[in-house]
């Protein structure tokens, strides 16, 4: 550990005249640590990953890249001082929100937090970035179809929602971004990124101070969270795929309803815990299986994805709507003391670094909800899992997870998709 | 009782009495990690007990506490233990949340007093070492490991699969485990490593915990391992695999040496080199276990090497070629400028992947290990720090000559073994 961050009068001046224009960002932070090594740095923006009018598949995904390749002028790029400085930069896009992250020695955080927001409150793609944007964005297209896990969330998504942001896969097929133009970029970006829609989420060895010029905690995003409209009654589906898969979704709680959200977190958990769930240990004779189940915690509903990638993947169907049906039945006291011990301990472990604690806080912030975040100060999820009782979640199951939708892959040349 | 204080910002590591405990509080921790590992790793082995070490530690896992085996016991406190085994030892590692981590320790501890060896619990831990062996063969760059440990290591057994295989476990017993751990779990030589909200738990219950196994150190197990009579430094094998990986190892610099900031410095300088000749761009940064091409440097380990690896996105053999050129260039041209980019990314790396509960315990154990201080991360800036360009040259011819080489090539490949 070191004592990294930067506290020179100078640079928190600067920082703060640069930082300080009428419209403000909103501020988040989680676990700001004096004594870690690193800081995250992160914006999360409220975007539609298709475009405002859902018709630009993948432009998010482009414009962030974009973004974070073009070089300011006379200067250096996000992409090649973070990288100069070894530190990781995560570039994410989900349908609904989109975010840019760095992880970086302390000492350097305020380099990096100034070339961030210079970077993206006002961006300036050029030619240059946006090849590499180009670039980038076609490799992570390239290798998705061979990704089960993702082309099947992709897909569940498609079927649960049948418009809105949630119904668009945000990484398409590489040839969707061959026929977004510059302009197009710059267009979405500028009014994306703007330091009015952005969220700052920072964990780790940075000063609060440095941010003061933005914004206070309560301090809110200029749009609202991008909702999509579930599908009155999903149709199941089989899709031509690189790999086999079985997917199965349904929709959950809102984010506002904390208790019942943390309910079908803690139903993840016992049932798809990657070393201690009931599924994956019962399924895990069977090699080529991955199981990974997740509650997805969106503004307004969430969702429950269930995903089974490999050959026999179709042969586990039964058993999870059997484990997902038992759960309808409060558990044995004894079993869930047990077991929302085991799930406290699997959220606190997945929010150690400052990366993953700025990454929660910057998620949960986006989804309209950023007291909620498990790191947050606040311990509003951590009160929420402790208060979970076995009526109350067999109750919740009983309420949320009742027919699912499901997606099968089935292997061979991609193409095809129908309803069945 | 010996107690050294170090103030580091907010934290505060404190070396304990023997064997040796070392504590890096964090109070902004949410949960405790402790690292315990003893010498009872691959070179204790003789050449007749491959997988014995593994064998041992995984029915410590599967000892009934309670009437629970361990691992389920401490699942079920709100926790997890799990164990590697290293050339020199094994390390067990517990991570739990403060309310009950306590009653995880005095689960680890009696699992420790009364292992159980039994036919059943043997049969269960050699099942699920058969399992991670398995699951293991599906990754390129353990299998290569393996292949390449299996020659680095000349006088011990430290170089053999560190979970054995299965036609070796096969043959072990009840009596073979028994025997092995007493003769290797002792106190002597341990190091316990704990890290997070440690002011959760009373002090002696991290001291206490290997109180319980008998005093004294042990001698790895003294082996000749012949070497192959080839010319040949490349190892191949076939796996179910979807693209050529190609694994260099080279003998390393230990961490107690003038070496070792220089290497740490070339290491990282490697791994940007191949990743940009390797010429797939990304501006996200892949996660370790992602990651296509990279070079780790095994400090850890006595003699240390370096790992440099590349999968076959494209030419594997062609990106190692250039990359190894230019550390040939780096070694042997004179270096102008300063070396600031290089280090100031060197230490970028090691921070970025320093901040685990896990990994801090490890580096703490390592540096304690190996009878540094347990302040591991400003001796490595200070090492990384005062690296000169006579250093990294000499350090660039000295071990970055020769290595040796597996390919790890798909089963259906047509692809030449030359190299």
């Amino acid at each position: 550990m070191i004592a990294g961050a930067v506290r020179g009068a100078a640079a928190v001046a600067c920082l703060a005249s640069a930082l300080s224009a009428p419209a403000q960002a909103q501020l988040v932070t989680s676990r700001v640590d004096p004594t870690a090594g690193t800081a995250a740095i992160e914006l999360w923006y409220r975007v539609p990953a298709a475009g405002y009018d859902l018709k630009s598949p993948g432009i998010a995904r482009l414009a962030l890249a974009a973004a974070a390749a073009s070089h300011a002028a006379g200067g250096s790029s996000l992409s090649e001082i973070v990288n100069r400085l070894g530190g990781s930069l995560s570039l994410e896009v989900y349908p609904d929100i989109s975010m840019v992250g760095a992880s970086v020695p302390a000492s350097s955080a305020v380099s990096v937090l100034r070339a961030m927001t210079s970077a993206f409150f006002n961006p300036a793609i050029t030619a240059a970035g946006m090849k590499i944007a180009a670039q980038d964005s076609a490799v992570v297209a390239v290798k998705q179809p061979f990704d089960s896990l993702r082309t099947l969330q992709d897909a569940l998504f498609a079927q649960l929602f049948s418009q809105g942001p949630a119904h668009y896969a945000p990484v398409p097929d590489p040839s969707a971004f061959a026929k977004l133009a510059q302009s197009d970029v710059q267009t979405f970006a500028s009014r994306a990124f703007q330091r009015a829609n952005a969220i700052l989420s920072l964990a780790g060895n940075v000063d609060k101070s440095l941010a003061a010029g933005i914004a206070g905690n309560d301090a809110a995003v200029a749009v609202a969270p991008y909702d999509s409209t579930p599908a009155g009654r999903a149709a199941d589906i089989s899709v031509s795929a690189r790999a086999a898969g079985l997917g199965l979704g349904w929709t959950g709680p809102r984010i506002a309803d904390t208790r019942a959200a943390t309910a079908m977190d803690f139903v993840a958990d016992y049932l798809f815990d990657p070393d201690r769930g009931t599924v994956t240990r019962a399924v895990r004779a069977q090699r080529d299986l991955f199981v990974n189940g997740q509650f997805v915690t969106l503004h307004d509903p969430g969702v429950l994805l269930v995903t089974l990638s490999g050959e026999t993947a179709a042969t586990s169907q039964q058993t999870v709507l059997d484990a997902v049906a038992a759960m309808a039945q409060p558990l044995d006291a004894a079993a869930f003391a047990q077991a929302r011990k085991a799930f406290l301990y699997h959220i606190l472990s997945q929010i150690q670094t400052p990366l993953e604690r700025a990454d929660n806080a910057g998620w949960y912030a986006a989804e309209g909800n950023a007291q909620y975040a498990p790191g947050d100060s606040s311990g509003t999820y951590l009160n929420a899992a402790s208060s979970l009782d076995p009526q109350f979640v067999a109750q919740t199951v009983r309420a949320y997870l009742q027919r699912p939708v499901i997606v099968r892959l089935i292997q061979s040349s991609p193409g095809t998709s129908t309803a069945t | 009782m010996t107690r050294l204080t170090l103030v580091l910002c907010a934290a505060v590591l404190c070396l304990g009495a023997s064997p040796s405990v070392v504590r890096q509080n964090d109070p902004a921790a949410d949960l405790i990690g402790t690292q315990v590992r003893i010498a009872a790793g691959l070179d204790r082995q003789s050449p007749a007990q491959n997988g014995l070490a593994a064998l041992v530690a995984e029915s410590v896992l599967q000892t009934a506490v309670g009437g629970t085996p361990l691992q389920d016991a401490v699942a079920g406190e709100g926790g997890s233990i799990s164990y590697e085994i290293g050339p020199h030892d094994v390390r067990f590692y517990l991570e739990g949340i403060p309310e009950s981590y306590e009653t995880m320790l005095g689960s680890f501890r009696s699992a420790l007093i009364r292992p159980d060896f039994s036919s059943a619990s043997v049969a269960r831990a050699r099942a699920s070492l058969n399992a991670r062996i398995a699951q293991s063969q599906q990754f390129p760059l353990a299998v290569g490991l393996q292949m390449l440990n299996r020659t680095f290591y000349t006088n011990s057994d430290a170089g053999m699969p560190p979970l054995g295989l299965p036609q070796t476990l096969a043959g072990f017993g009840s009596s073979d485990a028994r025997a092995f751990f007493t003769a290797y779990y002792l106190r002597g030589d341990a190091v316990v490593s704990t890290i997070g909200k440690i002011d959760a738990v009373a002090p002696d219950a991290f001291d206490s915990l290997l109180a319980v196994l008998p005093a004294g150190s042990s001698a790895p197990a003294k082996v000749s391992i012949p070497q192959l009579s080839s010319n040949s430094r490349q190892l191949i094998a076939r796996r179910d695999i979807p693209v050529p990986w190609l694994i260099a190892q080279y003998k390393a610099p230990d961490l107690r040496g003038r070496d070792f900031g220089p290497m740490l410095v070339l290491t990282s300088f490697l791994e940007r080199t191949l990743s940009d000749v390797a010429g797939v761009p990304s501006l996200s940064t892949p996660p370790q276990a992602q990651r296509g091409v990279g070079a780790i440097y095994n400090f850890d380990t006595q003699p240390a090497s370096v790992v440099v690896f590349v999968d076959g996105g494209g030419d594997p053999e062609r990106v190692f070629a250039t990359a190894l050129t230019i550390v040939n260039v780096l070694g042997h041209s004179k270096l102008e400028g300063d070396l600031s980019d290089m280090k100031a990314f060197a230490v970028g790396r090691f921070l970025d992947e320093s901040t685990t509960l896990r990994t801090r315990a490890w580096l703490a154990s390592t540096f304690v290990r190996q009878h540094l201080g347990p302040d591991y991360t400003a001796q490595t800036i200070a090492a990384i720090n005062k690296t000169t360009a006579a250093d990294l040259q000499r350090v660039a011819v000295r071990y970055l000559g020769f290595p040796n080489i597996a390919l790890v090539l798909p089963r259906d490949s047509q692809q030449s073994p030359s190299p």
